[in-house]
């Protein structure tokens, strides 16, 4: 018995549903309203008790971590394989993740929160907001929380964060210049994590990847797109994640 | 054909030297003046995309046959995982995502809060009144590793900044304690490559945070565990350095989201 708590198939949440799609897992689909605050909620904590999404729980064992969670799917179900077997792909496997995790992924999202989500959260109740806030439980999010809604970055970090997108759209370009997959022979953790990171991002930051600057991370970004799994998650809906993904499959060959 | 370019055995050049001794991998062993610049020089291999990225700040570099593997963590992952000897990874897949778990937090939180510390006490006082060698900054592609290098020449360390390292610390000490009531190890019941993640940045804390491992018995007892292992006390003599424990380098970055 698989259930997956998640928000929309974006970032950390898409990860684990991408990763059961490939792999043809049956699971239980559990939706998170994350902008409205569902994930500190008391029904979520007993849970989840960090309060964080995704997180899955298998036969009764919470599993947490988006990337991790992939390497747990891959290690307990059956099915095409997600990480390769050679030990300096898997390596290779592990650097890119961390590279979209924690180097590109996280300026990604401050725009994304910059510009869309933390404009939205704030027009609501300014004392809700404030005890939303309060409830939840680790400090490390308290605090990546607080900057998000209340729009805490200076000019400097949001400056920092575009030119790191575009110097790592760039490092991304290249080693894809010379491979179609991040890893390995075929699509694999590196793959869907880093789609699931970036996906958006030609339309919130064209000037960081484009056709013509960045056309090997461009056709990596369809080629992910293209996958059942991907047209599975991303393909039907009509929200504002799907409306990105049509617009980066529609712009091919543009 | 096996090669390890490293510095003193601290922090994430331990942990490459503890996993080769503990699964017995032969290795040649380049020592690599970390303060001098060296891993930018004429020393090293020619660097691949991923080595030219250091996303871990200044840290040890692995040539197998060729091919150049950095990150400490992957590459201890890496060596388990392509030599024979004892495994270090558990198989079991909840004890292995909570491995994972463990490599992003001290990766992530850990490393950073110890090591701008460790850069304070020990590096900035080493660069007092110097200048970074012509050219050697410049060489260096990430700008966070370049503005760890200046902070630690200029001496440049705010109390915000060394709060939020304390803080870090205190977070992982308090992470650790908590995880060996189920011990003996961080894992449970068998050492693993997160006792050697763990173990690499820890042994700097007596020197760093003295007062933030008060009332935490059983982190102490497992470092104490840790040094007799015949394979740590092997790396920890690489190299005869008196005190690898203040031997420190600009590190990974503080995550953004706090």
């Amino acid at each position: 018995m698989l259930d997956i708590y998640h928000w929309e198939p974006n970032a950390n949440s898409g990860k684990p549903l991408l990763a059961v799609l490939e792999k043809g897992v049956a699971y239980t689909s559990h939706f998170i309203d994350m902008l409205a605050f569902d994930q500190h909620k008391p029904e979520y904590l007993a849970v989840n008790p960090n309060g964080t999404i995704p997180a899955m729980v298998h036969d009764g064992t919470l599993i947490q971590e988006s990337t991790a969670m992939i390497d747990y799917i891959d290690m307990v179900f059956s099915g095409p394989p997600l990480r390769p077997s050679d030990p300096f792909e898997l390596w290779r496997m592990r650097w890119w993740c961390r590279f979209f995790d924690q180097y590109v992924g996280p300026s990604a999202s401050q725009l994304g929160w910059s510009t869309f989500v933390g404009p939205m959260v704030r027009q609501r109740d300014p004392e809700a907001l404030r005890a939303a806030i309060e409830r939840i439980p680790l400090q490390e999010r308290r605090i990546a929380w607080s900057k998000a809604i209340y729009g805490t970055f200076s000019a400097e970090e949001l400056a920092e964060s575009r030119a790191r997108l575009l110097s790592g759209t760039l490092a991304i370009d290249e080693a894809l210049s010379s491979r179609d997959w991040m890893a390995g022979e075929s699509c694999s953790a590196a793959d869907l994590a880093g789609f699931m990171m970036l996906f958006g991002l030609p339309m919130m930051f064209p000037e960081a990847a484009n056709d013509t600057r960045t056309p090997h991370f461009m056709a990596w970004l369809r080629r992910v797109g293209q996958r059942p799994s991907v047209q599975s998650a991303l393909g039907k809906g009509t929200g504002r994640f799907a409306e990105r993904f049509k617009q980066l499959l529609a712009a091919k060959g543009a | 054909m096996l090669e390890l370019y490293h510095w003193a055995p601290n922090g994430p050049w331990l942990k490459p030297l503890i996993v080769l001794a503990e699964k017995d991998i032969a290795c040649t062993l380049r020592p690599i003046d970390v303060l001098s610049f060296e891993q930018y020089g004429p020393a090293m291999p020619a660097p691949s995309l991923e080595t030219r990225l250091n996303l871990e700040g200044e840290g040890p570099l692995l040539v197998h046959d060729g091919r150049q593997i950095t990150e400490s963590f992957f590459m201890c992952e890496y060596l388990d995982t392509a030599f024979a000897g004892a495994a270090l990874r558990p198989s079991h897949p909840v004890t292995f995502n909570r491995m994972l778990a463990w490599a992003r937090f001290i990766n992530e939180v850990f490393m950073p809060g110890a090591n701008t510390l460790g850069c304070k006490q020990f590096l900035a006082p080493a660069l007092a009144g110097k200048k970074p060698p012509p050219g050697s900054i410049e060489r260096i592609s990430l700008p966070f590793v370049r503005e760890g290098w200046m902070r630690a020449y200029n001496g440049d360390y705010s109390e915000t900044l060394v709060a939020e390292g304390r803080r870090k610390v205190g977070i992982a000490v308090k992470r650790i304690e908590a995880a060996l009531a189920e011990g003996p190890w961080l894992l449970g019941k068998d050492y693993s490559l997160t006792d050697v993640d763990a173990y690499a940045i820890c042994r700097s804390l007596p020197l760093l945070t003295p007062d933030l491992l008060e009332g935490h018995p059983r982190s102490a007892d497992w470092m104490a565990r840790m040094q007799e292992r015949p394979a740590v006390r092997k790396a920890l003599a690489v190299g005869n350095w008196q005190r690898p424990d203040t031997a420190f380098a600009p590190g990974p970055e503080h995550a953004r989201w706090g």
